[in-house]
């Protein structure tokens, strides 16, 4: 399973990001980053990981460290696997 | 098919009288009377803004179609009287029990369901209340557990505390708080008991559609045009099967219209909706 391909494509859609994303690299950064991921965009990133990987998150899973780059992120949805 | 023009088209704005106040509505009504008019259920809090130019352009093409539309902001919410504070399930109710008074009022016989995300729960469950007052209903995405739409909506909040690095809440605490009489605010939105009470115990799947429920067309996203639905959904539409229900599944692609900052349209939608509405005049 490619998680960073897939974390992509889930990004892409729940932000509307455009093909900006195929370029992403671990270092890029999304909190405070990017203006369409607000505290409603959070939501449904993780919803949307939550329903493409199969595992449940929980509220104090939820932290800024893990949306700060594309990097943190993929390694969040690592660790839930 | 082709994007259908309606530039010409204009919903009017208007209020009706609610048993606690105004309500505001666009609407667009046919000169005929034996034709279809959509009363529109919306969406919940932040989703009704980010739907509602996506709303606005499908009910002006069902208006070029030459049927009406009535789109309704529940008491407390929108343009509506009162506050946020003050809206909840029992209220949304109420308020399309007025909208369907007042389309029975001017001589509207044929008079359809039309709704989105919490809405659509809404709809169905009104649908098994009165079949008889509905002819049929559209489903747009539909949330189907009222409960964990809810703990995703508060997460809303824990994702604000984090952005801004304040102290972390759980959705449990805000349950707590609630339970204790406070309100919990979300993304400007004041949250109270009553409104997470009576919202938590909708569940698609417990409804008690039959064969007299009116027919529903369920259009839902996909991520390609050949993936099938998600096993929730296919959940709900197996139990409504062995119910003999008369439901029509469609799926679309496209901008997820609900979640995003940017007003987008999602054209599939909006073409396999009028296609379904075309051929069931």
């Amino acid at each position: 399973m490619d998680i960073e391909k897939i974390i992509k494509a889930i990004l892409k859609q729940h932000l509307q990001l455009g093909d900006e994303v195929n370029s992403f690299t671990r270092e890029t950064s999304l909190l405070g980053a990017l203006p369409e991921l607000d505290s409603m965009g959070v939501v449904n990133i993780i919803t949307a990981i939550e329903e493409n990987f199969g595992c449940t998150i929980e509220d104090d899973e939820i932290s800024a460290e893990s949306f700060e780059s594309f990097g943190s992120l993929v390694d969040f949805v690592e660790s839930k696997l | 098919m082709t994007a259908m023009n309606v530039d010409n088209i204009v919903l009017q704005p208007g209020y009706l009288d609610g048993n606690k106040g105004r309500l505001f509505t666009l609407y667009n009504l046919p000169e005929n009377k034996q034709h279809m008019v959509f009363l529109f259920l919306p969406s919940f809090a932040e989703e009704l803004n980010r739907c509602r130019v996506m709303v606005a352009m499908q009910a002006r093409q069902m208006v070029a179609q030459g049927h009406g539309c009535l789109l309704l902001d529940y008491y407390g919410t929108g343009d509506s009287e009162g506050d946020y504070s003050e809206t909840c399930w029992s209220q949304w109710q109420q308020d399309l029990n007025t909208a369907w008074q007042w389309l029975q009022k001017q001589g509207y016989q044929n008079i359809a369901l039309w709704g989105l995300r919490t809405g659509a729960l809404l709809a169905i469950s009104e649908a098994v209340t009165h079949p008889e007052r509905y002819q049929r209903v559209l489903l747009c995405q539909p949330v189907l557990d009222g409960k964990q739409f809810l703990t995703q909506f508060l997460r809303v909040r824990i994702a604000m505390l984090m952005d801004r690095g304040m102290k972390k809440e759980t959705t449990q605490d805000m349950r707590n708080s609630l339970q204790q009489g406070e309100s919990v605010e979300v993304a400007g939105y004041e949250i109270t008991e009553k409104l997470v009470a009576e919202l938590e115990q909708q569940k698609m799947k417990d409804y008690a559609v039959s064969d007299a429920t009116p027919v529903i067309d369920w259009f839902e996203v996909v991520m390609s045009p050949e993936a099938e639905l998600p096993f929730a959904s296919q959940q709900v539409l197996n139990i409504w099967k062995d119910q003999h229900v008369d439901c029509r599944v469609h799926t679309f692609t496209g901008p997820f219209f609900w979640q995003l900052h940017e007003r987008e349209l999602t054209p599939d939608l909006l073409n396999k909706t009028n296609q379904v509405l075309l051929l069931n005049k």
